[in-house]
Order: structure tokens, then sequence, then C-alpha cells
């Protein structure tokens, strides 16, 4: 098929990466827009590369396409470079497959991944031709729905979005669309169609709801607006796919031409995680755990290399080593695809002999490194977050893995945590240093491959939604600072300084996203005030400015210190209480308790806590039970 | 055994680069279901090698690159599956086996031909330019800028239409790239070059005798 550009030869040549703009990527899909119902546009808003390297977007694409009737293209944020030129030549933004402008869709489709992101949400938005507010919108412009981990606290961005859906998108897509078929031929007004689709489960319209405030500031009332008291739900309940081993896979995945960021194939082996880390919003908004079956998994996994060609292929989970097969997998992995020589890469694996072994089989390991995620330097703060690794299971798997050759760790730490004290702090320098002194207690002189690196990440706590910590403040970047300051001159002040290299990550970021995690709907203001200001592509710290962020929010009336730095009390409404993932807000109130009281909770595999994901009768809570 | 591939870089692809069409390819083996030999160690790489790069925004129809193939495979099957796998972005022209000790396509180039499309009736007639004594150009080196006579390596410069056909030197000695002869011929005819004025197509690369790497 002849494809015509959206922008012509003279702007490509002059931009950076041109291929980012004009599809036709091995395995996209063209389809005859005049014999399709609906087209749906699905947008990750950051560059070309990072969006491609997304699985769901993928598996979107290929469930929407699927159906001979509606016809999913992709869009991506464009870089600064061309936004300037699409802005002064007023070329509105399009879609790359059709080249046809975004606001010519049905649908347009934003998955929000990450809180940075938000600005650039509105550039899809202002570049596309659409108005921010949705309440300004007409019947003509696209209907903008947005889904994905941000999605389940939608407050700091409902303005913005017609509707958002909460849950995977596997399960009510469909339902959605022929709801849509129908509204279309009948003619029914947009308002009409909103008012129907939120009735399916999963669906939030915000348009729909009003939002009261006490005079504190906090939420005094959240609930359907009157006229719509009888028709939509109070609360939104979470859809998920109960069993994982009947699901669509997207084997034809687009292959793209500018190199992705993840530039492999990816082997989705599970969802959701057994193991409860208090810090962590992915493991409780995906409950519950469910694998994928071994025999799928294998077919997938030959199908994706023959339909891509690939190099390299990727298993990914939260947590691969609670995977019950995974040693059959990759075994079958490794011979299959000897004679292609595909690698199989593995994502941070608990570190002990069974994955050394595998390790020493995929990857060199004179350069590959071990990655440890304590998260937290001593025990106790370790219990405060439920994360179940000891200091004993790292150095049985550093020993192991230095006798095996390794001579590289890195060890990922969070700074900030709930209660955290200097010792906490300095005690992640003690875990560095006690590795080194492993490395040389245990390799002798003459078979060292030079000296132990050990790298230390930290990055600082953010409170999030649907989390043990939920209620929690941060702290102020000057305080984050200070705790890095500390560490690092606890680091420098150990006998093997020389063998660790200490990195940290931005705090004025850190509390962005906290604030736009944590928001309600008095935040839309603050990202639109920024995105007017010029802000976007706030992910990417050359592009982020902290000044600009804390001028719209004094113009928006917005207090950090309300939204950031403020313990929530236990008895307030959050943002988010009208969203319901089946984890209950018992259960995160008494995992809160026992953070305090420093108890670890056994993970889903060990013992079910009842935390309210068996409500969805699927995965690990069902298999426990027989 | 050794194969030698030609191909077309179509419209649809001319704005990837170098490194793009090399991953394309590599991948589009492994879809066609050709057998490839790899490289030792633990990063096993197709063994393949291109003629010469293509600069982003020119489309070809002679691109050649070397492959190492498991032995008795069909050229036929390898040139209809791989075609397949290139969904369109290229087109595979011809798949041949390489006698052994023909040299690589990268060290057998030695000529380029191109044609150059422009959009409006600009060029008058090119006489002049060509009966100049010398063509000073400054050319990019890795050493820095250098004043270089482009004359004798323009061996063909003929116009057609609005077509102009030239026949440079190309290799890894004396490359010449279609803008800089063009961009000189323009600034000779008191214009402004640029890059969407014209539409550049590679036509083949060269080796001895003028000889198509295809037939050497
Ligand atoms: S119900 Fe039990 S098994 Fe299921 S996710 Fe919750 S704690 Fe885990």
């Amino acid at each position: 098929m002849d494809r015509k550009n959206a922008l012509n030869d003279k702007i490509l040549l002059s931009v950076e990466k041109p291929a980012r703009y004009t599809g036709g990527e091995i395995n996209s899909v063209m389809k005859d827009k005049d014999k399709v119902d609906i087209r749906f546009a699905m947008c990750f808003p950051d560059v070309y590369e990072i969006g491609m390297s997304h699985l769901g977007l993928q598996i979107i694409y290929t469930l929407l396409n699927n159906r001979d009737d509606i016809w999913c293209e992709r869009v991506f944020s464009v870089w600064p470079d061309l936004h300037n030129i699409m802005k002064a030549d007023n070329i509105p933004l399009f879609a790359l497959e059709s080249q046809d402008p975004i606001k010519d869709f049905d649908f347009l489709g934003i998955t929000l991944q990450y809180e940075m992101a938000y600005t650039n949400v509105l550039q899809v938005l202002d570049l596309a031709g659409i108005p921010f507010n949705a309440s300004d919108r007409t019947d003509a412009d696209p209907i903008v729905i947005g889904g994905g981990p941000c999605a389940y606290n939608p407050e700091p961005l409902a303005d913005f979005f017609d509707m958002f859906y909460i849950g995977e998108g596997e399960t009510v897509y469909y339902a959605l669309m022929d709801l849509y078929k129908e509204h279309k031929k009948s003619g029914g007004s947009k308002m009409d169609f909103l008012i129907a689709a939120s009735q399916i489960p999963g669906i939030y319209v915000p348009m729909l709801y009003e939002v009261s405030y006490k005079e504190d500031g906090t939420i005094g009332s959240f609930r359907p607006k009157a006229e719509y008291a009888d028709t939509v739900p109070e609360t939104i309940i979470k859809q998920v796919v109960s069993d994982m081993s009947f699901e669509m896979y997207p084997e034809n995945p687009v292959v793209p031409y500018v190199q992705a960021t993840q530039d492999r194939a990816v082997l989705e082996i599970q969802r959701g995680c057994i193991r409860g880390c208090r810090f962590c919003q992915a493991g409780y908004i995906y409950r519950p755990f469910r694998t994928r079956s071994l025999e799928a998994l294998k077919k997938y996994a030959e199908k994706i290399i023959a339909n891509t060609g690939y190099e390299e292929i990727s298993l990914s989970s939260l947590s691969s080593s609670d995977c019950p097969f995974l040693g059959d997998l990759l075994d079958f992995l490794i011979k299959e695809f000897h004679e292609n020589k595909v690698n199989v890469s593995l994502p941070s694996l608990r570190i002990d002999e069974f994955s050394l072994d595998i390790m020493s089989k995929v990857q060199d390991v004179k350069k590959s490194s071990l990655t440890f995620a304590p998260e937290a330097g001593t025990q106790r703060m370790r219990n405060v977050i439920n994360k179940g690794i000891t200091e004993e299971d790292i150095m049985d798997g550093s020993e192991k893995a230095f006798l095996g050759g390794w001579n590289k760790v890195k060890l990922y730490f969070m700074l900030g945590l709930p209660g955290e004290t200097e010792e906490d702090i300095k005690g992640i320098a003690d875990v560095a240093e006690n590795i080194a002194e492993l490395y040389y207690d245990t390799v002798p002189k003459e078979q060292r491959m030079g000296k132990v690196a050990i790298t230390i990440s930290t990055s600082f706590f953010i409170p999030k939604p649907f989390t043990p910590f939920q209620w929690e403040p941060m702290y102020k970047p000057e305080v984050y600072l200070e705790k890095a300051a500390l560490l690092n001159e606890t680091v420098k002040s150990k006998l093997n300084k020389k063998s660790i290299k200490y990195n940290w990550h931005d705090a004025k970021t850190s509390v962005i996203e906290g604030l736009l995690a944590k928001g309600d709907r008095r935040i839309c203001e603050v990202i639109s005030k920024v995105y007017e200001k010029g802000g976007f592509y706030d992910a990417w710290t050359e592009h982020f400015d902290y000044d600009r962020w804390l001028e719209a929010c004094d113009e928006a009336g917005v207090d950090m210190d309300f939204f950031v730095y403020r313990r929530r009390s236990l008895d307030e409404i959050l943002p988010w209480d009208f969203i319901n993932i089946g984890v209950t807000k018992k259960f995160m109130l008494k995992e809160y308790d026992n953070s305090l009281k420093e108890i670890v909770t056994p993970n889903c595999a060990e013992k079910c806590s009842g935390c309210g994901a068996g409500c969805f009768g699927g995965g690990i809570c069902i298999e426990n039970k027989n | 055994m050794k194969i030698r591939i030609k191909f077309s870089k179509n419209d649809s692809v001319k704005f990837l680069g170098h490194l793009d069409i090399m991953r394309f390819f590599q991948r589009a083996f492994v879809r066609a279901g050709v057998k490839m030999l790899y490289s030792e160690g633990f990063n096993p790489h197709q063994k393949m090698s291109f003629a010469q790069p293509l600069g982003v925004g020119i489309t070809s129809t002679g691109e050649y690159l070397d492959a190492d193939v498991v032995d008795g495979q069909d050229l036929t099957e390898i040139k209809e599956n791989l075609d397949k796998a290139c969904q369109g972005g290229f087109d595979i022209l011809s798949v041949k086996e390489l006698p052994l000790g023909v040299p690589n396509a990268m060290s057998a180039v030695k000529y380029a031909s191109y044609s150059a499309d422009f959009n409006d009736n600009i060029l008058p007639d090119l006489n002049g330019f060509m009966a100049q004594e010398c063509i000073l150009t400054n050319k990019k080196t890795k050493s820095g800028v250098k004043e270089i006579d482009i004359k004798p390596l323009i061996y063909k410069c003929e116009l057609n239409g609005n077509t102009l056909h030239f026949i440079v030197s190309a290799g890894s000695e004396n490359n010449i790239k279609p803008d800089l002869l063009l961009e000189n011929l323009m600034s000779f005819l008191g214009l402004q070059y640029s890059r969407d004025m014209v539409k550049i197509t590679r036509r083949d690369l060269l080796g001895d005798n003028f000889i198509p790497l295809s037939d050497l």
C-alpha cells in the first residue's frame, strides 16, 4: 500500500530520527479506513523508542486489530524539535499507520505508565487539536480514554479525560467497542455514550462525579452528580483476567526500525506478585498473582521470534523467581533458540544456586553484574517494608556468584522510607562493605579479575496510592539530599570505599512525582499551567524544571505541604478511595499497622493473608485453597 | 557459503539510518528462515557486511550486502523468503553465491551511480560546470575540513530533463557523497542547495571497470 507521510521530506530531513514518525514497521497493521467502524489511536505519551518498548501497548494493539471492524494505530509524543515545527506550521498530530490526524479518530487511548509523563498527555492533546478539558470537547472530538497503573489514581488528570479504564485491557475493551458501535449507529450524543459506558465495569467517567472539600482542604464527599445518582456506580471495580492461560498474546509485535529502548522480544510469564512489599504499588494493584501456562509460553516464544527475528527474548514479570516452571521454561528457550543464537535475558532474579546456574548459561559472567534490591539497609527497616530478603540471602548469593566468576554487584535501595533512622541509612553502606570484604575473603588473590565493583543506587521513597504507605508524607528535597550526603560520607569512610560507587536520584523530581501520584482534581490546573509555561517531557531530567512546577502550584493555589509533606489521617477520604482494587482498605490499614510493629506478612504462596483480591476468583488465591 | 544480496531501498524506508538497516536485515534473515553463520563468543552475531552506507533520505536501486550462510540452501528460496520478510520496504533484487577469493562488497566498491530528480526546471546546461579546470570543494575528513578537487572523481555528469545522472568515486578511499557534488553544482549556478529540492536515488554500486557489484 502506498503510504503518504504526514510530514514532508523537508521536515523529516531536519528532525532527529525521522523514522520515529513514518510508521510502516514490520508487523504494523494497515487496514482500509473505509472498511472499519472504529478508528482507535493508541498513545504512549513519551518518545517513540520508549513507547515501543512497552508490552501493554502491543497487547492492546493486537487485541483491537484482531477485530475486523476496528483499526488500532499508534501515536507517541513527538520530540521537541518536531514539536516546534508542528506548532509553527500548524501541523496536526497524526497516527503512524495511516498518517491521518488524531482528531479524525473515534478514540484516543492513552496509557499512563508514570506520573512524570502527565505533561506529555497535554502535549499530545495540544498537537492533536483536542481541547484539554473533556467538558470543552464536542461530539466531533475523539473520546479520550486513559488506562495503565497511573489510572488507579486518575484524579490529577480527571479534567483531561472523557473516561478512564481501571483494569487489564483484555477484559472490557470489546464490550466498550460494541457499545460505541451501537451508539454510533443510533446517532446518540457523546454524553449518552459516556453515561452508558460508565455502566461497563471498570469504566470511570470523571465528568459524572463531583467532589466537595472540607474547610481543611481534605475531601468531604466524592459521589456521582445528583442527576446521575441512579445510573452511574459509586465505586469502580478493577477488572482483571482471571485465567491467564487462555489469554491471547501479541505474537506479531511491531518491530521498530529505530532502535527501541527495550529492543527485544518480551515474554510476559505472569502478572501480579505474591510478595506484598509495602512500598510497591504494582504489588497491590495487579493482584492476584497469575501465571500463564508453560505450554502456551513455549508456543508464544517460538512464534514471536519467527515473526520478528529478534536476537533476544526477555522474560517479563514482577518477580521471576516466583514462577513455578521457570527452570523448565528457560531450558526450553535455551535449547530452542540455540541455532538462531537468540539470547535469553532475565529480569532481576533472586540470586541463589539455581539462578546463578541459569545466569551462567545465558550471559557472559565477566561482563554481567549481579543485582540485588534489598531496598533498605537494615533488617529492621526491611521488616517495616516487608521486603523478604535478608543480609544472609545477599551474602550467600554473592559468595556463590564470586566463586562462579562474577565481580560486579549492583545494589538498589530507597532513602526516606517511613520511620527511617540514621542507622538504617548507614546500614546501606555496611551491606556494600560486607559484600566487598566477602569478595576478598572468598576469591583467592590469583583468581581475582581486578577489584570487586559494587554500585549502590538509591531512589527516594515516594508513597503511592493503594499501598500500605499511602498515608505517609514525603520529606522535602533538601532532607532527602542530607540523607544521600550521610550515606555518601559513610561509604567514603569504609575500608573498601574504592570498590564502592554511590549514585542517587534527583530529589526534586521525586517530590513532584509524589504530588502527581497522590493528588486530586485540584492538581489538573497545576499540570495545565506547567504545560502552558512550556513544560513537557518532564520524565527527562534535561527537560524537568522544578521551579516551573512550584510556580504553577502557587498560581493554582496548590500547597505542596498539604498534598506531599502532610501525613494523611487514617479516616480521611483519599482521592482514589472510590476505586476498588480487590485488596481492601482494611487490609491496607492492617499492613500499615504491621509496618509500625515491624511485623513481616507472609507472601501469598506461603499463606493467604486474606487481602481481598480473592474476590476475582482466579490466580494464586484459588490455587492455594485447592 | 558467502552470498551477495542486491536490494533496493524504497521510499517508505528512506529515512532509516545505516545502523537501522543493519539491524533490520539481521532480523529479516531470521524471519525468512535463512540459516546464518554466526561468530564465536558470548555474543554471537551474524557475519554480514554492507557495501557502502547510504545517507538518510536517499532511496536506492542498487545496495549490496554479503553474508555467510550455511551451505546447501537454495538461492531462489532465500531470495523469495527474504523479499517477503522485508514487507515491501526493501526489494531483494538478486542473491548470488560469491566464488571463493572474490573481495567482499565493501572493498570491491569503486564507483557509485546516482540520479537526482529536481522538483523544478532549475538546471541549465551543465557544460560550464564540467568545463571548469578544477572543482574545488571543502570535504569533511577525519582530520578536519580539507579543500580538494573533485573533478577527477566525477566520471559522468549528464542532465536529462529534470534529472541529473552522475557517477562518482565511492568506497573507502575518495568517497564522494551526492550532496557534495550537488551543493557544489548549485553554488556554481548561483543557487542555494537544500536537500528537499531534489530526490536522490543511488542507481548502483560499481566495481573495477564500472561493473555492478552483482556482476563481478
Ligand atoms: S487473597 Fe490471599 S492469596 Fe490472594 S492476593 Fe490476597 S493475600 Fe494473596
